[in-house]
């Protein structure tokens, strides 16, 4: 009896003694601010997440204009983007930049070597330019945000002047040429160096200077440009930068001399589904290419110069039933015809049909091509429909091509024609075009500023085809408005015999637009902002153009 | 015996008890049994030969079945038969006669020599000593202050169930109980008094004292429950402090009653059938569809994929080449229950101990549920003073089903069940037994055939419970509470690619594929990159004790029973993940069998862990029996929040007063036996939001790759110190009244609950550009009101004794204040409406002719960005995006409140109970009313092509031939506003449904002592047999078309006695 009592009081002893290790816990998977700040490893790892949010992946706005066919839910070639519905084109990355800041001010208090506190801050900067531009050339200006704001601060920010913001994105790429390394250790390969923040504030100034911005074409602007390009050009040269030899092996071949800001891909750390929507149903999953959009538009196939650089309206040399003939080679490197040789998922002797009612890869079938192509850039051929989403292939957003092509835009705006012409020549000497007797490789001689921007254009169209820059070169020219009210076509390929395909095909052109013509309304040249974002903020005011306005975005 | 006892207690306070003390437990248990047994060996020594019967009559005279007569203070007794007649053998001469039924007053009879005793049971007047469970403690329903609602364990056990909480729907105003869907092993949401939060909605569920989950409430055998109660209001659920703000269940298991050992074996079988068959098109129809799909994107009329002429006439020639996909897989789901109980006790140990069983079947082979369960229930008498209680429980639940990743895991499969649903009948889904597809398309039956999902749970729990009643000081006890919990879960994921074929097709547009086709080509599907195996294990260990002081005595007519607890419980959470992809081989379903390559291997894990620290008080006083008052506290500590606001108080007050008690009452109303009026009022909490947020952390996540992975470090939540509780201040009134003889008895109660301080993060008002991920912030307000009736009559018509009861419960919630950004237009205003709305567009019917097209298109040019056009659902132009005027263009500015009924505001049950001799018939009617379903976007779809067509109701489509069709134009591609959120989608979901019959049969005692029982009974039952409802698409209680379907079931069962 007694010793049960005892027992009792213990029982309720050891409840009560216990009681001050109860509430005593703490999170077991998350890290301290002491931890991450005193650890190199910790701290590069807050940086890679950064990267990993901030980085560009590969992207679909082949959709948006001329270059591909809309699909069933991609609006913006219809007019249809509105401030609550964007059709893909919103960006917003406040909560990275909240991130950047975070670290900047991390940066001088935390117990890291001054070595890679200098690394880390110009790869901090850097990227915060790189999100500010991606916003300024959609929206005009927006509000800048340099340090960490608390609850007790002033949330209600307004718009910076586009102008300050160009002056903030050019200030952060001074700041991280400064800071970054010139490269990385091969382990490393594919972090912001200085090679990139050359060609980025090269990209950003062209932007600045194009009709979009700059409206009334100061010459300054694109003097600036030419500057800055010239400079990114030999400056990466001396790097070491070139174009890679073959243009078509380009993607498959990793991080080679050409590759200047790339993110990388890689099973299974980081992959990517974009493959997959380029391939056919046949050899992907659920919907795949066509039935998202995105199958070439006749006026891309069309764009394609001959073997010997000359257009193929009225071209003797090109025969319209076998138009992939002769033709520049990055043809063979982009489009996919009807008939062509495909061995999608390391299927030897594949023929890709896209013939009317082809079954599911046809024009007609209900996951078949809408255009009666495919795009082949880029696309792997070793997945199987399968593993086509874990694509591996690097999204390059900036190759060394591109340095050489904005180069030669500024170069034309400022007067130096003769630097546009030798820029055009090398890439299509690389392309594989014939240099032909006059080794002008099919390129007029004597154009003037507007004919040979026309002829740059077009080579973007063609050289970057589906590398999403086609819809924000249109808009950065403000040439959008020329596809309004054109549809995109097609080439229907139609079995002569039903039951037999050697007897060959009929080919027709069809209309794809069937419902409606493109139309890109003027506001596009700068995007509103989110709805939901003006709601919530009485001081931040709407683009010029859209919903009620009040921000003029040429300031 | 006190030794083992120590022994038992030593290991109970290591934290290793159930790892090392588990099997000591056991052979603790077992000793016990011996005791049992060495003590009915002392009883047998003892007793003298003795024969008593008699017969057992109400006070009309007529015969009681099922009383139960025990010799006092020993194990010996029996039940009365059919025909009221009892006998007893081996009674010593001078014992007394325990005679005790529900609902009547137990009669003591001392034998006084006598070996005849006819005995009349009185009623006893209604609940007068009827005990309610409440929190840490029970009280009489008659002076009960607070609003709850109790349940006898025998009214959940009266038809099958693999889960306590589909059970309970229809038989507590105020709980609405809604079915998830009719998978096996599926459970019932259950919410108490309406919506007054958005975080956590789920009612505390307290298990034999201890706080537990839902799941581990929804393992729980019904068999095994004694009562059930709930609390509803704040004077009763204040006691439970930081999360009894959503209402508590209380559960107490059965234990032993002093009687000679009673074997009970109850077994049934169920069949299911559903409760309503999704409506499917036809081959022919499907065709036909698809045809009228073609011509209204304008496909050319001589393409080859319309449907030929000769292919519609072999499909309405052979409707049975081409049936739905569903139906070739439907099998019938069986389930069999079974259950074996022994109860028993001496003076000394009382005993209850079972286990139950449950096997049921899904609609596919491949799915299935299994429940195994054990319980001991030990109290033992150690010394005079002293008491002490083992509860032991286990459980193994085991479920299975085919593993379709794009199911994510769920139990709902609802995009397997969609697959096969609208899979186009024109697909035949085997060829001369091949799979065969379109293309690549998937094959829902292949699918579900490869790979497989299987989730294991084992529970172990331990209750020790030791009272000790203060020799010296009367009405004193002192009581400590210690329970370990232990939950592993270990989920197993296989999935393999399967292997389809494509066929040469014939007729005159290749549509037919002919039994003899030629392949053309095999090929292996698979959604996901890899074939892999994916194994998770959990273990959960809870710790939980308490303690406390109880004081009850009476001074004259001044009672007094105060209370004191203090209360800690601690979980610590483990799990693991390792998973193992590309197999060479699919005989071996092991991670072993996988690639060796590291890629294709992962392995991951977590731990967390939680604490709690309470204090908790509570005195009731009444004056002779007319006046109740009752004030309680609990004190909370939880590490959730920041330790300066870590600790929370919860107050109540209540008070009653039994009118009817009055003399001025009790002289000059005779009708009304019992008149009670309640009003309480009381604080109480909800802390169930994400812990720590009071802390600027960092999560280890994402991983970029340079050549070589780098691991990535972000953020965490944005922290907000200030951090605390939500808390209800809950208002009731409630009145009890009973009247004549209280044969009719009417309870109702009306509440007002005000929650404030609600935690959410403040998205709507905080700018983007802040760009933090908002922690939650005590903010917003919700106000509840709300009103229950419950009324009861019974009554008896010569042999036969029935009773009625009904209930109904009626909640609104609105919003008070909450986050609202600057500029939003007034119609956005969600204030003073509920917290869930349903939002959408105002139909403006189908644009059925050339005129209808016209006058729309007169107003509006944009239809959702394109121009209307024939045959389209169109919507009401109602404003534009900047002013309250319409502009001529359908965007979503023009979305607008359809509904504030998307809750179930009203729950409703009737339940009739007929007894006559040895049958028993009951039948229990529940509902939910003022309810409104939008139809989820997946089955609003339109999107068709010649592998997916469309729900039946679409036969009946707009064509130019067929203008006044019920149903809009078919095809997505032209027509996305039929597909649209929109009032042509929303239907009353009010629904009135017979949950439950059952009819029992027991044998007359004559027969069933042939074989040495004391009751033999059979049983048939029948769950959602019929239902009425306007709601035309599926069950309203079905989330989607395409979810797991409720099913209806009938069930035979038998129950003996020993």
């Amino acid at each position: 009896m007694k010793r049960i009592i005892y027992i009792l009081n213990l029982l309720i002893i050891f409840a009560y003694t216990s009681c001050t290790d109860v509430l005593d816990k703490r999170s077991l998977s998350d890290l301290s601010d002491d931890e991450v700040w005193n650890d190199p490893n910790l701290a590069d790892a807050f940086m890679a997440r950064i990267a990993l949010e901030d980085s560009p992946v590969w992207e679909w706005s082949a959709k948006n204009c001329d270059e591909a066919d809309a699909g069933t839910s991609f609006g913006v070639s219809y007019g249809l983007v509105t401030s609550s519905n964007f059709q893909g084109l919103d960006y917003w990355p406040y909560d990275n930049i909240r991130s950047i800041n975070f670290l900047l001010e991390k940066l001088p208090t935390c117990s890291l070597s001054e070595a890679q506190k200098t690394s880390l801050n110009g790869q901090a900067h850097f990227w915060r330019a790189y999100v500010y531009f991606e916003m300024v050339k959609r929206f005009g200006g927006v509000p800048i945000i340099k340090s960490v704001q608390n609850f007790a601060d002033d949330l209600m920010v307004p718009r910076n002047k586009t102008s300050e913001c160009f002056d903030f994105i050019i200030d952060e790429l001074n700041q991280a040429i400064a800071q970054l390394p010139v490269n990385f250790s091969v382990d490393e390969a594919g972090e912001i160096n200085r090679a990139v923040a050359f060609a980025l504030k090269g990209r950003v100034l062209l932007y600045k200077a194009s009709p979009q911005f700059n409206p009334s074409g100061s010459v300054s602007l694109w003097t600036d440009a030419y500057d800055a390009n010239k400079t990114a050009y030999n400056t990466l040269t001396s790097y070491g930068y070139a174009l890679y030899k073959n243009y078509g092996d380009f993607w498959f071949n990793e991080m080679n001399e050409e590759v200047v800001f790339v993110t990388r891909f890689n099973d299974p750390e980081r992959t990517t589904s974009a493959i997959k929507t380029r391939r056919p149903n046949s050899e992907s999953t659920g919907g795949a290419c066509a039935a998202g959009g995105g199958a070439p538009a006749q006026i891309l196939v069309d764009a394609y110069p001959m073997i010997d650089g000359t257009p193929i309206a009225g071209n003797p040399q090109y025969n319209p039933k076998k138009y992939w003939e002769n033709r520049d080679p990055r043809f063979d490197a982009t489009i996919v015809y009807n008939g062509k040789l495909w061995e999608l998922s390391g299927k030897i002797g594949r023929i890709q049909w896209t013939y009317y009612g082809y079954s599911p890869d046809g024009v007609g079938s209900p996951f078949g091509t809408t255009t009666g192509y495919y795009p082949c850039k880029a696309v792997e051929l070793a997945p199987t429909n399968a593993t086509a989403t874990k694509g591996t292939v690097d999204w390059v957003e900036i190759r060394f091509a591109e340095v050489m092509m904005n180069y030669a835009e500024a170069a034309n705006e400022t007067g130096h024609t003769d630097v546009a012409y030798d820029i055009l020549k090398e890439i299509r000497k690389r392309a594989g075009i014939i240099p032909g007797v006059d080794n002008m490789y099919g390129l007029t001689a004597g154009q003037d500023k507007t004919a040979m921007r026309e002829t740059l254009m077009n080579e973007r169209f063609i050289e970057f085809a589906y590398e999403g820059k086609r819809f924000w070169d249109l808009r950065r020219l403000r040439w959008l408005n020329r596809l309004t009210g054109t549809r995109r076509h097609g080439l229907k390929s139609t079995l002569i015999d039903p039951n037999d395909i050697s007897k060959g095909f009929t080919l027709t052109d069809f209309i794809v637009d069937t419902k409606q013509a493109m139309s890109f309304p003027d506001n596009y040249y700068f995007l509103p902002i989110n709805k939901t974002e003006v709601e919530k903020n009485p001081n931040l005011k709407q683009t010029d153009g859209w919903d009620e306005g009040g921000f003029d975005p040429l300031q | 015996m006190e030794d083992r006892f120590q022994f038992l207690v030593t290991s109970l306070k290591s934290d290793s008890f159930l790892n090392a003390g588990l099997m000591r437990t056991y052979f603790m248990i077992v000793a016990l049994f011996f005791a049992i047994g060495f003590n009915n060996a002392i009883y047998a020594t003892e007793l003298q030969q003795v024969a008593v019967s008699g017969t057992v009559t109400d006070q009309q005279g007529a015969p009681l079945t099922g009383v139960t007569i025990v010799v006092k203070g020993s194990t010996l007794g029996t039940l009365s038969d059919v025909s009221g007649k009892y006998s007893i053998n081996n009674v010593p001469q001078n014992a007394t006669l325990v005679f005790s039924f529900v609902g009547m007053t137990t009669q003591e009879i001392p034998l006084n020599g006598r070996v005849k005793i006819d005995v009349k049971m009185a009623e006893s007047a209604i609940g007068l000593e009827e005990v309610v469970v409440v929190g840490y403690g029970t009280q009489k329903k008659v002076s009960l202050t607070g609003a709850v609602s109790a349940i006898q364990g025998s009214e959940l056990q009266k038809t099958p169930t693999a889960n306590l909480s589909n059970a309970l729907a229809g038989l507590v105003p105020g709980m609405t109980v809604s079915q998830n869907n009719g998978r096996p092993g599926s459970t019932s949401s259950i919410n108490i008094r309406g919506v007054g939060t958005w975080n956590n909605r789920d009612p505390l569920y307290v298990i034999d004292g201890f706080v537990k989950d839902k799941e581990a409430f929804d393992a729980l055998d019904p068999n095994d429950v004694e009562s059930l109660s709930v609390l509803k209001d704040a004077a009763s659920a204040s006691v439970y402090g930081s999360r009894a703000a959503n209402g508590v269940l209380l559960i107490t298991t059965k234990k032993g009653k002093m009687q000679a050992p009673e074997i009970t074996y109850k077994g049934m079988v169920t069949m299911e059938s559903r409760v309503k068959k999704i409506d499917n098109l036809s081959a022919w129809e499907a065709a036909t569809l698809f045809n009228d799909y073609q011509r209204v994107i304008l496909t050319p009329d001589n393409s080859i994929l319309y449907f030929a002429d000769d292919e519609l006439q072999y499909y309405l020639d052979h409707p049975d080449l081409y049936g739905n996909w569903l139906e070739q897989v439907w099998n019938m789901p069986v389930t069999q229950q079974h259950n074996l109980s022994i109860d028993g006790g001496s003076e000394k140990i009382h005993y209850f101990m079972s286990a139950g069983l449950y096997d049921g079947t899904g609609f596919l082979k491949s799915i299935n549920y299994k429940k195994q369960s054990f319980r001991v229930n030990v109290e033992a008498n150690i010394t005079k003073n002293l008491t002490a209680e083992i509860r032991l429980d286990q459980n193994n639940r085991e479920s299975n089903q085919p593993n379709w990743p794009n199911d994510n895991g769920l139990f709902d499969m609802w995009n397997i069940i969609n697959g096969l649903i609208i899979r186009s009948p024109i697909n035949r889904s085997y060829i001369d037994g091949l799979p065969n597809v379109i293309g690549s398309n998937w094959h829902p039956i292949e699918a579900i055939k490869s790979g497989s999902n299987k989730i294991k749970n084992d529970d172990y729990n331990g209750i020790l419970r030791l009272t000790y009643a203060v020799p010296f000081i009367k009405g004193l006890k002192l009581n400590a509470n210690y329970n370990l919990s232990l939950n592993n879960k270990f989920a197993k994921q296989f999935y393999q690619y399967y292997t389809s074929n494509n066929f040469q097709r014939s007729g005159s547009h290749n549509h037919l594929i002919l039994d003899g086709a030629t392949l053309l080509k095999t090929q292996i599907n698979g959604v996901d990159p890899y074939e892999y195996i994916q194994e998770n294990y959990t273990r959960v260990r809870t710790v939980q004790f308490n303690t406390s002081i109880l004081y009850e005595n009476t001074f004259g007519k001044n009672y007094i029973n105060a209370l004191l607890v203090y209360e800690q419980a601690e979980s610590f959470n483990d799990a693991f993940m390792g998973r193992g992809e590309q197999f060479d081989t699919h005989y071996i379903e092991q991670i072993n069998a996988a690639s060796s390559d590291p890629a294709r291997r992962t392995a991951s894990g977590s731990a967390s862990e939680l604490g709690r620290m309470s204090y908790i008080g509570r005195l009731n006083y009444n004056y002779s029996g007319k006046y109740l008052l009752e004030g309680s506290f609990r004190y909370d500590g939880s590490i959730m929040f920041a330790p300066q606001n870590r600790w929370g108080f919860f107050p109540s007050l209540s008070a009653g007063w039994r009118i009817s008690e009055e003399s001025f009452f009790k002289d000059n109303i005779n009708f009304v036996n019992n008149l009670k009026l309640r009003l309480s009022s009381g604080l109480i909490g909800n802390d169930a939001v994400a812990a720590y947020q009071y802390l600027q952390s960092y999560n280890y996540s994402g991983v970029i790759y340079y050549g070589k992975a780098y691991k990535g470090v972000t953020l965490g939540t944005l922290p907000n110190e200030n951090i605390t509780w939500e808390k209800s201040w809950t208002n009731n009134i409630g009145i009890d009244a009973g009247f004549l003889d209280n044969n009719l008895t009417f309870s109702g109660d009306f509440f007002y609950r005000h929650t404030y301080d609600i935690l959410n993060a403040r998205v709507k008002t905080i700018p983007s550009t802040f760009g933090a991920t908002l922690p939650d912030e005590n903010y917003a307000v919700v106000d509840v009101k709300g009103l229950e009736i419950s009324v009861g009559y019974k009554n008896q018509i010569g042999d036969i004794r029935y009773i009625i009861t009904g209930n109904v419960g009626y909640a609104k919630d609105n919003v008070v204040k909450m986050d609202i950004p600057a500029n939003s237009r007034p119609y956005q205003n969600p204030i003073g409406l509920p917290l869930n709305t349903i939002w959408g567009y105002k139909s403006a019917g189908i644009l059925r002719t050339q005129e209808d097209l016209d006058n729309y298109k007169a107003k509006v040019n944009k239809l959702l960005g394109k121009i209307p056009e024939l045959g389209q659902l169109a919507f009401e132009d109602i404003r534009g995006v900047t002013g309250d005027e319409p502009d001529g263009i359908v965007d979503t500015n023009d979305q607008q409140l359809l509904s504030t009924n998307a809750d179930p505001k009203m729950n409703y049950g009737l339940n009739l109970d007929i007894t006559w001799k040895g049958f028993n018939f009951s039948m229990l009617w529940q509902g939910l009313g003022m309810w409104d379903i939008m139809m989820d976007s997946k089955s609003r779809s339109n999107t068709i092509n010649d592998n997916i067509t469309l729900y039946g109701f679409w036969r009946d489509h707009w064509t130019p031939e067929n203008p006044n069709a019920a149903m809009p134009r078919v095809g997505s591609k032209l027509d996305p506003s039929s597909s649209q959120a929109s009032d042509f989608w929303l239907q009353s979901g009010t629904f009135l449904r017979l949950k439950d019959l059952s009819i029992s049969y027991s044998l007359p005692r004559a027969i069933s002592e042939k074989i040495s029982a004391k009751n033999i009974s059979f049983l048939f039952a029948g769950t959602n047999l019929l239902t009425f409802t306007n709601y035309k698409f599926c069950d309203p209680e079905q989330r989607t078309l395409s979810s797991y379907p409720t099913m209806k079931s009938i069930t035979f069962g038998l129950t003996v006695t020993f």
